[in-house]
């Protein structure tokens, strides 16, 4: 029986034969472990009438029952294995239920191999600077750490888990520190980290300035999703890698042609719905068997995702089979009787220059079998994305919810349910697992607050409503600096005829406009205090440094800022200088009362003169920082 | 495992970085933590908190390289890592269903959430030794006395562990691996430029507790230290 020590070093070069013989060995003494050390599986096996010395080929796996996950949650709670140090890990539960998985040193001796293998094909030399997962968050990022020191890589730790967008910061932040060659993440903490960086006014490519390759694990990578995160971190290379808490491992070489299976430590099958083995190049189920004779023992666990093995044989050379995961039953939706996964919506939609990047959730809606939903991030696009689709998946219907100013944080759920759409909630009460909120910054309180409901799509009277305040908004804005521009024609016109004259003249216009200015201040002020929200910003974040110093926090607090000292000029125009033009003297005054009262009207129209160019040119400032707030 | 990498942490307030041999006796320190806070030999301890934590990262060699070994190989104990995300902490009553814990080890800004998860779902904590871990900037440490938990101090920047004592009520400052400087308030960790200032709040104090006599201990109330 082949231990994990001595998987040869070329392994992935062997031919298919070779490799089978060599693994019918591992899949032996994993049978052996299970059958010895799992009450589980001893009794699921008696109870099929398989045993595990009945395996002569690979193929004969075949013959064991397929497990899932209510199999081991089933019985009483127990207590873990008390053999030698073990570790436990908690899947994220997505599909409803967490389960716990224990890692011993075997585990740790035989993972850490084929993660080496992987970081290699990634680019990962001797002495790179790695930052890496977070050990504790998966069993994956517990072997990297030990992979990363067997390359002979040093790694960091960013503060914060990977879990929290909340913890984008931290991570940036240890960009910037640690200056890493490679970092490994997740697809949804790496586009959290690029909006920050823009929210912020950070170019993105200087901040991965000395990161040569990416790698990313959690969410399958669409090739426009991968173009698009190469091309905005300005690395050489994304590359997937796919694990699971049971044991499956892969990782993609530098063609990226799909996810070559580590064989040296899992035997991976696809299967269609009555259990036979599809062809290659048909989706079907996934099921895992561990080829390590460690920690829990998982023979023939079907995860729960949808794959399909990759036809072909891959240039690069390495003889592992090559697999692409597309999604879990939560991630997909039934459509027609077909099912279609988050992952190839995205794989449509990231095609698309104005869409990708941008988060699209898949919507399940049982009273319309035959509907496509998607929810869509942003404003609808031009180019209506509908057709695409509709003629990708052959549905005729397929209806696009655009969710405007909603911004999601990243995350790895893929569907939401009609009613969570339609209410504005995410089930009943708690947040699930993953599931995005509402994120205008990462640190956010909603996001802080998983049992909140986090977002409703706009109803029809709110769009109506807030269309109606952008429209008052933008007149009220026009109306201002436009009368500020005529006021300020005026005043040179004025200069032309006699001082008194002048005075009283536009004294007789003046009011007109003062009432035109000031209704046209309020209007923005109200129309303002609207539209703050509607940006996705939390009026406390006016007073957070960190968001006044980006772009568009400047621009916010400069308008707002602008609107308060139009506000004390008009005041002070209204109710200071005005009433001095105003001043009827009686008809026996004095030349000199009237001198007097002439040279004061005089004054204070300079005064309104001085003050009607401030309001122009703040009021130009403030349309420059709309402007650009809409951009 | 041929080289001899550095492992770092970014932290918010600065980086720590260790070489190989640095961290068993921060392992050992924090198992002596453990024991003190009541967690026993062949415990099942989960940890809700974040990778760059010594609480997660010392917790097993197979978690940390370079790490020969951790507390799960010191006390010994079976570690279950969480992480120290709400997404996990909701999973906590359904995680109870399959395994039986005896410790549960909080990051002290999760705590509340997990109790009003943990009363949602109607499971009760009471079985478990509860520790939460007040984390950087020393937030929290001079909050009063929680019922039913006990606490330690991680300061990750300095490595400061610190325990708070059953009997005293106030944090011991160990003194085989710290060193404390009464007159500029700073608590160093022996062997490294570490110093970690006291808020000015705290009262330092050497030989307070009958625990663990020439011992110096922190506490924020008048009283304690005086049991």
């Amino acid at each position: 029986v082949n231990s994990q020590s001595d998987v040869p070093e070329d392994f992935e070069y062997w031919p298919t034969l070779r490799r089978a013989t060599w693994r019918l060995s591992a899949l032996r003494s994993v049978l052996e472990y299970a059958n010895q050390y799992s009450d589980i599986y001893r009794d699921l096996w008696e109870a099929h009438g398989v045993n595990p010395a009945q395996i002569i080929a690979l193929e004969d796996i075949q013959s064991f029952p397929i497990v899932e996950k209510s199999t081991f949650l089933q019985g009483p709670r127990r207590r873990p294995s008390s053999l030698g140090t073990s570790v436990g890990f908690s899947t994220r539960g997505t599909s409803g239920e967490p389960l716990v998985v224990w890692l011993d040193d075997n585990d740790i001796d035989a993972f850490v191999r084929p993660c080496a293998r992987g970081l290699r094909w990634a680019g990962l030399q001797k002495g790179d600077r790695a930052l890496g997962l977070s050990p504790t968050w998966h069993r994956l990022a517990a072997v990297e750490g030990h992979a990363l020191r067997e390359i002979g890589a040093s790694v960091c730790h960013f503060w914060g888990t990977l879990a929290d967008p909340g913890h984008v910061d931290y991570f940036l932040d240890a960009l910037a520190a640690f200056r890493p060659n490679f970092v490994s993440t997740t697809p949804p903490f790496l586009l959290m980290a690029i909006r920050r960086c823009e929210k912020r006014g950070w170019n993105v490519s200087e901040r991965f300035a000395s990161v040569r390759n990416v790698s990313v694990v959690g969410l399958a990578l669409t090739p426009g999703l991968r173009r698009f995160l190469t091309d905005r971190l300005g690395v050489k290379h994304v590359f997937e890698r796919g694990g699971s808490q049971e044991g499956a491992a892969l990782d993609e070489c530098s063609l990226h042609t799909g996810m070559h299976v580590h064989e040296d430590v899992c035997y991976l099958e696809v299967i269609d719905e009555d259990g036979r083995a599809s062809d290659v190049g048909q989706a079907g189920r996934l099921v895992v068997t561990k080829l390590v004779p460690g920690g829990s023992p998982f023979v023939r666990y079907a995860t729960g995702d949808r794959a399909v093995f990759i036809p072909g044989d891959c240039e690069c050379g390495i003889q592992f089979a090559r697999l692409r995961i597309l999604g879990r039953p939560e991630s997909t939706v039934v459509v027609s009787g077909k099912p279609i996964t988050g992952y190839e919506v995205r794989r449509i939609l990231d095609e698309r220059q104005d869409l990708v990047g941008r988060i699209s959730l898949l919507v399940r809606d049982a009273q319309h079998p035959n509907v496509l939903r998607v929810a869509i991030e942003g404003q609808a696009p031009v180019d209506d994305p509908s057709v695409l689709l509709a003629e990708e998946f052959r549905s005729p219907d397929v209806r696009i919810e655009w969710l405007g100013g909603v911004e999601l944080a990243w995350s790895f759920r893929q569907v939401i349910d009609v009613n969570d759409l339609k209410y504005g909630t995410y089930g009943s009460g708690r947040l699930p697992d993953g599931m995005a909120c509402v994120a205008p910054t990462p640190k956010s309180p909603a996001c802080q607050q998983p049992g909140v409901p986090k977002w409703k799509p706009p109803s029809r009277g709110f769009t109506m409503m807030n269309a109606i305040m952008t429209v008052v908004h933008t007149i009220g804005a026009a109306v201002f600096v436009g009368s500020n521009v005529l006021l300020e024609r005026l005043v040179r016109r004025l200069e032309a005829i006699p001082p008194l004259e002048a005075v009283r003249l536009s004294e007789l216009l003046g009011v007109d406009m003062a009432v035109m200015n000031s209704a046209a201040l309020v209007l923005l002020g109200l129309t303002g205090l609207w539209k703050i929200p509607q940006l996705g910003v939390h009026f406390g974040q006016l007073v957070d440094w960190r968001y006044v110093s980006s772009p568009d926090g400047l621009a916010l607090v400069s308008m707002i800022l602008l609107w308060v000292s139009l506000m004390v000029s008009s005041a002070f125009m209204m109710f200071c200088f005005r009433p001095r033009l105003l001043v009827k003297l009686p008809y026996n005054a004095s030349r000199q009362a009237i001198d007097s009262e002439g040279a004061n009207a005089m004054a204070a129209a300079t005064w309104i003169s001085r003050l009607s160019r401030f309001n122009l040119v703040a009021g130009v400032l403030a349309l420059i920082a709309g402007a650009f707030l809409v951009r | 495992m041929t080289t001899n990498p550095v492992i770092s942490f970014a932290l918010p307030d600065g980086q720590l970085r260790f070489g190989i041999g640095d961290l068993d006796p921060w392992a050992e320190h924090l198992t002596w933590c453990f024991n003190f806070l009541g967690v026993r030999s062949g415990a099942t301890i989960g940890v809700l908190d974040f990778g760059a934590s010594p609480v997660s990262f010392l917790g097993s060699r197979l978690l940390t390289p370079g790490l020969v070994s951790g507390v799960a190989e010191r006390l010994p104990a079976t570690v279950i890592c969480l992480d120290g995300s709400r997404e996990r902490v909701a999973l906590v009553p359904r995680i109870l269903d399959q395994v039986s814990f005896d410790v549960l080890v909080v990051r002290d800004e999760l705590r509340t959430f997990l109790l009003e998860t943990c009363r949602d779902d109607g499971v009760r904590l009471d079985d478990f030794l509860l520790i939460s871990t007040l984390g950087t900037g020393l937030r929290g440490w001079d909050q009063p006395w929680i019922l039913g938990w006990r606490r330690i101090v991680v300061a990750e920047a300095t490595m400061l562990l610190a325990p708070e004592c059953n009997h005293c009520r106030a944090f011991h400052i160990r003194g085989a691996r710290y060193s404390v400087d009464p007159v500029e308030r700073t608590i160093t960790a022996l062997g490294t430029q570490w110093h970690q200032a006291l808020p000015d709040r705290a009262n330092l104090v050497l030989n307070a507790c009958s625990l663990a006599r020439d011992e110096w201990i922190v506490s924020f109330s008048p009283d304690a230290g005086h049991p």
